[in-house]
């Protein structure tokens, strides 16, 4: 694990053209949302609220806006949730070509080819997204709300709240919900991780190949994505707290506090290449092992009669990485 | 000159107003609660007195709890089973309440007792019960009944009820309806005010002492509006003895899971220094004369397991409601307050006055960060104890004027809420939203209804409840800062001293206020109360040009023409310039108010405008142009329905609103975006 940590550390510091183009995929969402936000907002300039929203916070506006300009308001929440979508959608495409530059190493240039490698990995990337979305929709939905369900059908309709069951049913909601989609995202990652690197020509494949390799790792590998987590949640906290309280007033200061909020989220995209950084580190560590452990199995074999090695392919096969 | 000899004496008590209620009715009760059952076996003696100067030869009882008997009684017909988000459960879940037998004086009075339906002829209603006496009772004459009943608590879902062992039991027993006396409300002859219970009205008692003895399994805790007499045990039950004077509503509940926490308010220690002194400042009360009559409370909180974190955040909320009110409305004066935590599933008992006894209503979660921000803890605890004092001790009728209790307690809340927490809802880094401001915000929309109304005539859900919460709340805020802090508070505490322990209606409030000549008052109370008017201020036009220089013949017969384009570039940049703005009001409400017009070079002009014409012209010529005209700078007119109208930029000088909202927008965005992240 500190050998993953390493090698996250070391992209997160190193990799910063990388960095820059996931900073790019929030900035082009953002950039769209800002032009198309315009025309809904400029309603504030003529609202008494105008002075005091300049000067900071102003409950009034909000409620006032929301109160009296409905079309502007629901069009303000459209534009930031579409805004939103595309900016997932984005990072999601993106994720193919950031991973096949980091196996590569860092050569220019590196928008090119991070577009040049996520659009050669759109299709399968899509399958094992919708591969995702089912695990998901199954552990969220099916395991961790199924068991809930009976947990609260076992405690019956009138059980008061603090019922053993029913404290059993949100204990569970509350481990088994964060650590089953934590886990189900994991194996998405080295799914896609397998994809990139060549090792799989299907997602269903890239699938196969996860599984074995979380398995009998999957506290290493939590600790991996807890441990970044909480970097980027620290960092994300830090940046808007300070943002906040710049509070500007003037045109010059706005444009201080954009510049300040970007370069804080540069350094989010930053430690996000060091997760999957340390994410490759991790899956290469047991791809080694997987494949040492085929190799010393593929041995043993040859030492057996031909005829019980079947079609002559080996259990290792399955699994190796690519020639 | 009137408003100031009115303010003069205005801070002490009004000699017309009562220390003590008058006392009409006294209940003596005996109760026993069977839990499996749910089902109360009650036995009262009732001593009314016939306040009014004519016989009376029937009385009238509320039996509150026949508005859950079946699906034909008309809070239910009204209802359909829901009610303040909450669901009926329509299977098992009805109750009822049944008088078994009532004698005076030994002869059984109930033989020709009918149930009424005063307000909608509803034959199947039972909710008003008329009981004719074999001779009437004469003027000032006591009646002494001794009354048994029988009645089944429904499954909670509005106000009373049960959920499994918990029990809360308001107007759970024959309550006699208000007799009003010739003169009392305003009334041209005395008569009975018994409305049947409605799925949007609540209640109107009359004054009395209680002793109430509840007999329940032993296991059982049990809260109530009286003070504890005494307690026995026999046989696996108890019997606990409450009294209270002064009070016109007995409520209470009982729970074996309840967690009982005690505090204590102590006036020198609860009542904020900063609080005191803007009280004192604000009312011309010396700080003594303030504290005066400010006693210590015992405060109770019968928690829900669970919620025994929670219980200090009531304890927080509830001391500073009683240090408020006892400084701007009077001392609260009762010895206790008992705080009723509901369990998650009984919410539909939650958030609701009784005498000296409420239910608040939380949620285990809510204790979590970053739900911890919405102090719905302490909203419902400002307002049920609020209640207290405008259904409590100053008895409306709220089936007639329901905004009397609901919209002056709501005023009362938001402002205990925003004073002391500034945020109803506190999200992190700084945003919220403040109480006034919720309220001000669903009060602008468009009514259908006056405020004052039938609580039952209103010609929707929402509509009933904008116009008996947020409406009303947000018209009294809109006479404060018409009127002033000073005399404002001055005549909003004279209204409560002098109205304590009575029943007062609309226009005793409105009196109160009158002598103030507040400007637009009279508007206000036509059009908000008694109408559906509105206002709107806007900025129709603004425009500022240079002075045109003079083209034509002089008186010299000279001719002079106009500059020519490039000359009339340069021309343009200098003065004088003449500035047109003109301002209009839609709605039919006439408000006062404020017209700034603000120049290139900073100057500001302010112009007071009264409002009464449908629009003002405001015409200058200045050596400076017009940046910006502004109809209501200081946000005086909180009624003003559509805000965003109300500000004309011609040149806009440094940061724009919209510009920084934008920001922070895509900074939103570019935040979850990156927070996805922090995810694998």
């Amino acid at each position: 694990m500190s050998d993953a940590l390493r090698a996250g550390l070391r992209a997160m510091a190193g990799q910063r053209r990388l960095a820059g183009v996931l900073w790019l995929s929030l900035v082009l969402p953002a950039g769209v949302a800002f032009t198309a936000l315009a025309p809904l907002t400029r309603l504030l300039d003529s609202s008494p609220s105008g002075a005091s929203l300049v000067k900071g916070w102003d409950s009034w506006a909000l409620l006032s806006w929301h109160a009296t300009r409905t079309a502007q308001w629901k069009g303000t929440l459209a534009v930031v949730l579409l805004a939103l979508l595309g900016g997932w959608l984005l990072q999601l495409f993106l994720t193919g070509g950031v991973l096949r530059v980091l196996i590569a190493g860092d050569r220019r240039p590196v928008l090119g080819r991070v577009v040049a490698g996520s659009v050669a990995l759109f299709k399968v990337n899509l399958w094992a997204t919708g591969r995702y979305l089912l695990s998901l929709a199954f552990w969220l939905g099916g395991v961790c709300g199924g068991v809930a369900w009976l947990l609260g059908k076992v405690a019956g309709a009138s059980a008061v709240p603090e019922s053993p069951w029913i404290q059993a049913r949100d204990l569970w909601l509350l481990s088994a919900g964060p650590l089953g989609f934590f886990m189900v995202s994991l194996r998405f990652d080295l799914a896609r991780i397998a994809l990139a690197r060549g090792e799989a020509a299907t997602a269903r494949i890239a699938y196969r190949l996860s599984g074995p390799r979380i398995r009998g790792h999957r506290t290493p590998l939590l600790g991996i994505a807890l441990l970044w987590s909480g970097v980027a949640l620290a960092l994300g906290w830090a940046f808007t707290t300070i943002g906040v309280s710049m509070n500007p007033g003037s045109v010059g200061a706005l444009l201080a506090l954009v510049l300040f909020r970007q370069a804080g989220f540069a350094v989010q995209a930053a430690a996000r290449v060091g997760f999957w950084a340390s994410l490759l580190r991790f899956d290469e560590g047991r791809r080694a092992h997987l494949a040492s452990r085929t190799i010393r199995l593929s041995d043993e074999e040859t030492a057996a009669p031909l005829h019980d090695r079947g079609d002559g392919e080996g259990p290792g096969h399955a699994t190796s990485g690519p020639p | 000159m009137q408003a100031f000899l009115f303010l003069a004496f205005l801070p002490g008590s009004p000699a017309f107003a009562l220390e003590a209620p008058r006392k009409v009715v006294d209940y003596d009760i005996q109760v026993t609660l069977e839990p499996k059952e749910r089902l109360l076996t009650g036995h009262e003696t009732l001593r009314w007195t016939n306040p009014s100067d004519l016989p009376v030869a029937t009385l009238k009882f509320h039996l509150y709890w026949n508005a859950f008997r079946n699906s034909a009684s008309t809070f239910s017909q009204e209802s359909r089973g829901h009610l303040r988000g909450d669901e009926a459960d329509r299977k098992e879940g009805w109750g009822f309440i049944d008088v078994t037998s009532m004698t005076w004086s030994g002869a059984d009075v109930l033989k020709g007792a009918r149930f009424e339906s005063p307000d909608d002829g509803n034959a199947d209603d039972r909710t008003v019960l008329a009981v004719p006496l074999p001779r009437p009772a004469a003027p000032g004459e006591t009646v002494a009944l001794e009354i048994a009943w029988k009645a089944k608590a429904p499954k909670v879902f509005a106000r009373a009820g049960h959920v499994r062992d918990f029990f809360m039991l308001g107007q759970w027993y024959p309550k006699i309806a208000v007799l009003e006396p010739r003169g009392m409300r305003r009334r041209a002859e005395a008569g009975w005010n018994a409305h049947q219970y409605h799925a949007f009205s609540e209640f109107y008692a009359d004054w009395g002492d209680y002793r109430v003895a509840i007999t329940v399994p032993e296991a059982f805790v049990v809260a109530s509006a009286g003070a504890k007499v005494s307690e026995t045990r026999k046989d696996g039950r108890k019997t606990l003895v409450f009294a209270q004077e002064r009070i016109h509503d007995f409520a209470w509940s009982t729970d074996p899971r309840y967690v009982v926490r005690e505090s204590r308010f102590d006036p020198t220690r609860d009542v904020p220094a900063s609080e005191l002194e803007r009280a004192s400042k604000v009312l011309g009360l010396s700080r003594e004369e303030l504290m005066r009559g400010l006693r210590p409370v015992q405060l109770r909180f019968y928690m829900q397991p669970g919620h025994e974190s929670q219980w200090r955040r009531y304890e927080e909320a509830q001391k500073w409601a009683l240090a408020w009110l006892g400084l701007w409305a009077f001392p609260y004066p009762y010895a206790q307050v008992s705080v009723i935590d509901p369990p998650e599933d009984g919410m539909g008992a939650a958030g609701m006055e009784y005498q000296t006894l409420y239910t608040a209503g939380t949620d285990r979660r809510l204790s979590w960060w970053p739900l911890r921000g919405l102090r719905f803890q302490e909203g419902v605890v400002l307002h049920e104890f609020a209640h207290g004092y405008w259904y409590g001790l100053l008895a409306s009728n709220e089936f007639e004027e329901s905004w009397m209790d609901e919209g002056i307690t709501t005023f009362a809340e938001s402002v205990m809420m925003d004073r002391r927490y500034r945020y109803f809802v506190e999200l992190p880094f700084g945003v919220g939203l403040a109480d006034e401001d919720r309220n001000r915000a669903e009060a602008i929309g468009r009514d259908l209804d006056p405020i004052r109304r039938d609580s039952w005539a209103f010609a929707s859900e929402p509509s009933y409840y904008r116009n008996s919460y947020a409406r009303p709340a947000t018209v009294l805020h809109q006479i404060r800062r018409l009127a002033g802090e000073e005399a404002f508070w001055r005549a909003f505490r004279s209204y409560a001293l002098r109205w304590r322990f009575d029943h007062p209606t609309a226009e005793d409030f409105f009196d109160l206020f009158r002598p103030l000549a507040i400007p637009g008052f009279e508007s206000l109370v036509a059009g908000c109360f008694s109408g559906t008017s509105f206002v709107d201020f806007r900025i129709v036009s603004a425009t500022s040009e240079r002075q045109a220089s003079r083209a034509g013949y002089d008186d010299r017969g000279r001719l002079l023409l106009p500059p020519d384009e490039k000359n009339k570039r340069k021309a343009d940049e200098k003065g004088p310039f003449e500035t047109t703005v003109v301002v209009g009001r839609d709605g039919d409400l006439v408000l006062p108010v404020e017209i700034a017009l603000t120049f290139e070079n900073g100057q500001v002009s302010r112009t007071r405008w009264d409002g009464r014409e449908k629009w003002i012209r405001l015409r200058t010529v200045y050596a400076s142009r017009l940046a910006r005209a502004e109809v209501d700078p200081s946000g005086t007119i909180v009624l003003d329905r559509d805000p965003f109208n109300n500000v004309r930029v011609l040149r806009a000088k440094g940061l724009s609103a919209a510009a920084k909202v934008r920001a922070y927008a895509v900074h939103l965005v570019e935040n979850l975006l990156s927070l996805a992240w922090s995810l694998p």
